[in-house]
């Protein structure tokens, strides 16, 4: 009894002590949103588990840009950073999320 | 076109500002001994490369140590260096200047060897360095930013990552494109870079 619960917790002090990523179940990957004005991204590990990722500063900290779903390079509309006159409503359907 | 005497100002300021330090990676001790390993370990079949590929084809940033080839152009190493410089201050401040992503040092290190997600954000936003860079120096007539295909490719060869690695690095790369293409610079060794190579007369 003592030995798994030994087990367990130097188990559980290695994973808090070495550094990880944040895992997240909210999100569906390569889609983006902002929060607290700074935009994010959702990837796949390697055990298909998914995560958050920051993109940026918080955009306005840069000059005149704020964090909102904007057309990126490759045509698709993604949260990023970009000045306020590139920002385009998407409809509730996708809910921004791409 | 820019000369050795360009570059050697232009390095001693940036690595100056971030912390770092230039290593001739040629003539360096540890370079040499790492070379020797990886000779050895492709004379036995793996495929790594030579002693003579490792030494004059790329460059590593361990902690504050940039070592590059002296005998590269000044102009790659002048971009090379920004890409560099940013791994340098990731690795004593962390990915982001406020406290958001990846801590510098233990943290840095760790998650870049051991987390293939850490090793394409950590590069991804090096090569937005080089990038930022390069959209605010170069002059008409030479495309301003890379591809996405060209932001990543590098990534391909000898990092070590999965299918959801690449692909996590194309959609990094397609959200910092679009954002220098802004005129949204974020790195602090872009930022830093542009500023000297102004103050300095530098055009690519
Ligand atoms: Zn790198």
């Amino acid at each position: 009894m003592i030995r798994p619960l030994a087990l367990a917790l130097f188990a559980a002090l290695s994973y808090a002590s070495c550094p990880h990523l944040e895992e997240a179940t909210d999100c569906v990957p390569g889609s983006s949103k902002c929060e607290g004005g700074r935009p994010m991204l959702c990837s796949t590990g390697p055990r298909q588990e998914r995560r958050w990722t920051p993109t940026s500063s918080v955009c306005a900290s840069r000059g005149s840009f704020v964090c909102c779903p904007n057309v990126a390079v490759d045509g698709v509309v993604r949260s990023t950073c970009a000045p306020e006159s590139a920002c385009v409503v998407v409809s509730s359907a996708d809910g921004g999320s791409q | 076109m820019i000369t050795e005497q360009q570059f050697q100002a232009f390095q001693r300021q940036l690595l100056g500002r971030v912390g770092g330090r230039l290593i001739n990676r040629e003539s360096s001790y540890e370079m040499g001994l790492i070379a020797r390993l990886f000779d050895f370990l492709h004379e036995l079949g793996m495929p790594l490369p030579t002693r003579e590929e490792f030494l004059n084809g790329f460059a590593t940033t361990l902690g504050p140590m940039v070592y590059m080839p002296s005998s590269w152009d000044p102009e790659t190493k002048l971009l090379t260096l920004v890409h560099e410089a940013e791994h340098v201050r990731q690795w004593a401040t962390g990915e982001f200047e406020d406290e958001e992503g990846i801590a510098g040092h233990f943290d840095m290190a760790f998650l870049y060897l051991t987390n293939g997600q850490a090793r394409v954000r950590l590069e991804e936003r090096a090569a937005r360095a080089a990038g930022e860079f390069q959209h605010a120096m170069v002059s008409s007539g030479r495309p301003r930013l890379p591809s996405i295909e060209e932001a990543t490719r590098f990534l391909e060869a000898s990092y070590a990552l999965g299918p959801d690695d690449l692909q996590f690095a194309k959609d990094l790369a397609t959200h910092w494109l679009t954002e220098v293409g802004y005129g949204l610079y974020d790195t602090t060794a872009g930022i830093e870079a542009i500023a000297i190579a102004k103050q300095q007369g530098i055009s690519l």
